[in-house]
């Protein structure tokens, strides 16, 4: 049959060939730059779109939604841009392929050269042809015969690997230093791979989010609602120092760790002082120290309603007041909270003014507070019928219901509308206003001052609750009060800790990477690679070196000449 | 010849699986504190006992499925397995400390429980991945006079599908969801009370179309 002579007669299947075609389309300087364009091309399109945010990725639910967004945004192109990956480029299979060509190519590079640089390392090449002193781009000639021990004696001393070979009346010398430098440039295409390799991580993997987390409680960092890696930060202590004049002076928080129930991490961060867990840092992004803890309680079931701990985060103006008796005694001194603006006509036409309730000596007093165009702040005391009060400016006095009253000046306490604040059965509306004076801005003992105007007289701090009652709830720490069947409690006043949280896996690979750099660039520039070879005859010496840097190459070997007890020619090699 | 022809190929490979290794070191491989006590062994989801799967009817968490069952530790230190609930209503409620709705919530569910318990009523309260002293302390201070499963993993959580939290979940007798409701029921404070809120509200209807 024909059938073996067929078989014999067909070249064997090689796969050597296109192997070593692939091999040496890898090493191409070319293909790299080729592969690099195409990189940075897509990683310039991963920046202009919008890209599937990290907490979407693995949860359908989370992902239909984001995709949603994007057709809103792009039309029926979304579709195209999502199934393209363009949507998802960093974790596009074609993206990966492209960066793991980018990284194979410099590594095949490296990889490529390191045996060369290896071998003329361990395996310099100790002897050269006469005829290449007379022709080396880089040598120099000296009409006499220099003391070869004292050649090598030089060599030695500026670090040089010296090998002598005595042939007859002439003396070859092989010299060396820092061959191992050539390293250097091997290792800058190494920390360019990480680089690419840490980008690409970096891409996909960052995560950020910040987190406002009250003393005692706690916080999911994750968006998603229950997963293996989800972490609860929880804030024991959270601590704010200012200096007299209202600077920080110091943040840092007691922080716990949980994950799946356990404590996984204890630490205290500051601004400058991350805490690390599983790759994420923890760190102190802010201090806000107006939060009060309110508690709720139903007093025919003795069932708690609300507890919450309430960030006061808005200012609202109060006035300061002081209320003298005919004895110029003080009867009353300090910070009156006043409820929502309501438009009232005073006599001078519709005005915004904050009115309050007011208890001195067994009386009370209407106080309303307002802002006259040009004329500042003004207050309104009565001790009956609004019309019949008196006005006063701030720093002014007056005389109404039977006391001088006087307008210190305006503070402005820390405040906050809450809405869904459980009322007594039967009161009308759906929030309260929470107000707190004689406040110290930062943690207690530690704060001399205020980043906002000391409210009232600094000390324990009063919550005032208004719209729970006809007249406000004022409560001091631990102080509770009934209305109707409720029961409110001021628990107490409480910090917040803002607690920045960040993952970026790529930040060791970029140290590796910039050490590798640094590293490869100290090594290829700043140590000086020399390889010379000499022959030293009866009459003559000369040399020939390779080296980089070449500057000054001419005169560091004329120097060494000159050590052995000869001086170069004037004519020789071309000098850089 | 084939040595000094593949050498450099195969070192180039061998640096990029160093380099691969390195990666995975520094910045995947997994550290230590990940391993959780109470999680996995006998809790998280169970397959319901082949008694209780009536024919026909899938499991799943939505409406006219049966109720997944699962095994899960109490704040009291018992374990507590959904399918041994069969014979009573059961209101499903996941939470966590952290997640304000849920706070709001509670004192209804406190509420609907006292009312409606005498009637074959259970709440069973299913904290999601926090530590067993943020849930202790909240139960202290909101009086939870039902029971509080600890699902630490979040495997049990993952089973029901959660969106987010609060979300409850209507078992009626036979184990069978009747109605999920994702959000927190509109609680007290209205102008009206905790009993109103019930009585009016979605709580109410849905509890009473459970034990019927």
């Amino acid at each position: 049959m024909a059938l073996p002579s067929a078989k014999s007669a067909r070249p064997a299947l090689s796969l050597t060939g296109p192997l070593r075609t692939l091999w040496w389309l890898l090493q191409s300087p070319r293909w790299a730059a080729v592969v690099t364009g195409v990189v940075a091309l897509v990683a310039l399109l991963g920046v202009l779109l919008p890209q599937l945010p990290f907490w979407a990725r693995g949860d359908p639910a989370a992902e239909a939604a984001w995709l949603a967004q994007q057709r809103e945004r792009f039309g029926p192109a979304a579709e195209w841009l999502w199934r393209l990956g363009l949507l998802d480029l960093f974790h596009a299979p074609w993206f990966a392929v492209a960066l793991g060509l980018l990284v194979t190519s410099t590594v095949a590079y490296v990889v490529g050269r390191l045996p060369g640089i290896w071998a003329g390392i361990v395996r310099p090449r100790l002897r050269v042809p006469d005829s290449y002193f007379d022709t080396a781009p880089h040598r120099l000639r000296a009409a006499a015969a220099a003391d070869v021990d004292a050649l090598e004696r030089a060599l030695r001393r500026s670090l040089y690997r010296v090998v002598r070979f005595p042939e007859g009346a002439v003396t070859y010398l092989f010299a060396d230093r820092f061959p191992w430098a050539a390293f250097g440039t091997l290792l800058g295409h190494g920390a360019v791979a990480l680089f690419v390799i840490a980008a690409a991580v970096g891409s996909a993997g960052t995560f950020d989010t910040a987190l406002l987390v009250a003393e005692g409680q706690s916080r999911p960092v994750l968006p998603t609602v229950a997963s293996p890696r989800q972490m609860l930060v929880k804030v024991e202590d959270a601590t704010g120092r200012f200096d007299p004049q209202g600077t920080p002076l110091d943040y840092r928080t007691q922080l716990v760790i949980y994950r799946q129930g356990e404590e996984v991490k204890r630490c205290q961060v500051t601004v400058n002082s991350p805490c690390s867990y599983d790759g994420y840092r923890f760190y102190q992004a802010a201090y806000f120290g107006y939060g009060a803890e309110v508690q709720v309680r139903d007093m025919r079931s003795g069932d708690v309603l609300y507890r919450e701990t309430l960030a006061l985060e808005f200012q609202r103006p109060a006035p300061f007041v002081r209320a003298r008796d005919a004895s110029g005694n003080v009867l009353f001194e300090g910070t009156v909270p006043v409820g929502e603006p309501l438009r009232l006509d005073l006599g001078q036409g519709p005005t915004d003014v904050s009115l309050a309730y007011l208890m001195v000596g067994g009386h009370s007093y209407l106080l309303g507070l307002w802002q006259a165009p040009d004329q500042g702040p003004r207050l309104l005391v009565a001790s009956g019928d609004p019309s019949g009060g008196v006005v006063i400016g701030e720093g002014g006095r007056a005389a109404a219901g039977g006391l001088e009253w006087e307008l210190v000046r305006v503070d402005q306490v820390p405040a906050a509308r809450v809405t869904g604040f459980p009322l007594p059965p039967g009161r009308e509306g759906d929030s309260a206003l929470l107000q707190m004076t004689d406040v110290a801005y930062g943690t207690a003992n530690a704060s001399e001052g205020g980043r906002v105007p000391v409210a009232g007289l600094p000390g324990m701090p009063t919550l005032y609750l208004l719209g729970v009652s006809e007249r406000p709830l004022a409560l001091r720490p631990g102080q509770s009060a009934q209305v109707g069947d409720y029961e409110y409690t001021f628990v107490g006043q409480r910090e917040f800790a803002g607690i920045q949280v960040r993952r970026d896996r790529s930040d060791t690979l970029v140290w590796v990477a910039t050490g590798l750099l640094m590293a490869g660039l100290l090594m290829a520039l700043w140590l000086p690679r020399r390889r010379l070879w000499m022959r030293i005859g009866p009459t003559e010496t000369k040399l020939a070196v390779q080296g980089w840097p070449e500057v000054g190459l001419r005169r560091e070997m004329e120097r060494l000449l000159a050590r052995a007890g000869v001086r170069a020619d004037s004519r020789g090699g071309e000098d850089a | 010849m084939a040595k000094r022809r593949w050498g450099r190929p195969l070192l180039a490979l061998a640096v990029i699986a160093l380099v691969g290794l390195a990666i995975w070191w520094l910045e995947y491989r997994p550290q230590g504190g990940d391993a959780v006590g109470v999680g996995g062994g006998p809790y998280g989801p169970v397959d319901l006992p082949p008694g209780l799967v009536t024919a026909g009817t899938e499991v799943g968490p939505r409406t006219g499925m049966l109720a997944p069952d699962f095994v899960l530790p109490t704040l009291d230190g018992r374990d507590l397995r959904l399918s041994e609930l069969r014979g009573q209503a059961v209101v499903l409620n996941f939470w966590a400390t952290w997640c304000s709705p849920c706070r709001r919530e509670m004192p209804l569910l406190v509420g609907a429980y006292r009312q409606f318990r005498d009637q074959g009523l259970v709440v069973v309260a299913v904290n999601v991945q926090e530590d067993v002293e943020s849930a202790r302390r909240f139960a202290r201070e909101f009086g939870l006079p039902f029971p509080v499963a600890l699902d630490r993993t979040g495997d049990v959580t993952n089973a029901y599908r959660l969106l987010g939290l609060p979300t409850t979940f209507f078992i009626d007798r036979d184990g069978v969801v009747r109605s999920v409701f994702r959000g927190p029921f509109v609680a007290p404070g209205q102008g009206k009370d905790v009993q109103e809120a019930i009585d009016e509200g979605e709580l109410g209807r849905r509890i009473r179309e459970v034990l019927q």
